[in-house]
């Protein structure tokens, strides 16, 4: 986190906090618009932000490959 | 003939960003930061917890300048620093599973990482066997809230009533698991990608 201000008047760890909530629409029109405006010019929030959808977005292609997936290990 | 303006002092930068100058601002964190960042690592356990102490200081203080009269600065600035450390301390204790770990999760799952890239892991994740031993390396408890809501799709309210717990404690326990299961993808990536 680079800038001086944190960006959107929301800490790093705020928006760490919301990622699922944003991701699933969980969120108000303001609480996606701080985090919307804190990702923009915050490059750890931006990078994790991607981590996290791509794992999430791999992980629902999944269920449309792969009927076992998410079974327990044996 | 060129003067040399003097520096300005504290109350002058706080002035000016009390006037919506930002870059006043930025002089002035520039100035404290080290001092507050060293405040909060020594109190902190670790880095991103002192960052976060540095956060929400330099916020509270951009807020707090517009309603205060400062007359001594840097007693001012520790007097929040130390404020957001209590705040940090107290989360802990109300909510040891939340708070506390929320930052550790995320450490571990590549946050402040500037290696773990969405791309190296759709680059891993191409393998799919690596995405299924992540899940089966979690717990039950996080690999059924994932099944639930990921791989069955169940709605938020299925799922909290599936688990039999409200669909805020539902949503606190997959945004956990979820952080634990990109942990658990970042340990098996290829080359450098552990901690």
């Amino acid at each position: 986190m680079n800038s001086v201000i944190p960006p959107g008047g929301m800490r790093c760890s705020e928006v760490l906090a919301q990622l699922s909530e944003f991701l699933d629409g969980g969120l108000s029109v303001g609480e996606r618009g701080a985090i919307e405006a804190h990702v923009r010019v915050c490059p750890d929030c931006t990078r994790f932000g991607g981590v996290f959808s791509t794992v999430l977005g791999r992980l629902r292609q999944e269920r449309r490959t792969d009927p076992d997936a998410g079974r327990a290990p044996e | 003939m060129p003067t040399n303006d003097p520096e300005p002092t504290d109350e002058e930068l706080l002035a000016r960003s009390v006037r919506g100058d930002e870059r006043a601002f930025g002089s002035f964190v520039a100035r404290h930061r080290i001092g507050l960042h060293r405040y909060a690592r020594m109190l902190s356990r670790n880095d991103n917890d002192a960052e976060d102490v540095l956060q929400d200081t330099f916020l509270q203080a951009w807020r707090g300048a517009h309603a205060a009269t400062v007359r001594s600065v840097r007693p001012w600035l520790f007097t929040i620093a130390r404020h957001a450390l209590q705040r940090q301390r107290l989360r802990r204790v109300d909510t040891p599973t939340e708070a506390e770990s929320l930052q550790s999760l995320g450490t571990a799952a590549g946050f402040g990482d500037a290696d773990a890239t969405p791309e190296r892991f759709a680059m891993a994740l191409e393998e799919r066997s690596l995405l299924r031993a992540a899940l089966a390396a979690l717990d039950d408890a996080d690999r059924e809230v994932i099944v639930l809501r990921e791989l069955e799709q169940l709605s938020g309210d299925e799922t909290a009533a599936v688990l039999g717990v409200s669909l805020e404690a539902m949503k606190s326990r997959l945004h956990r698991a979820r952080l634990r299961l990109v942990a658990e993808v970042r340990r098996r990536l290829p080359e450098g990608g552990t901690r």
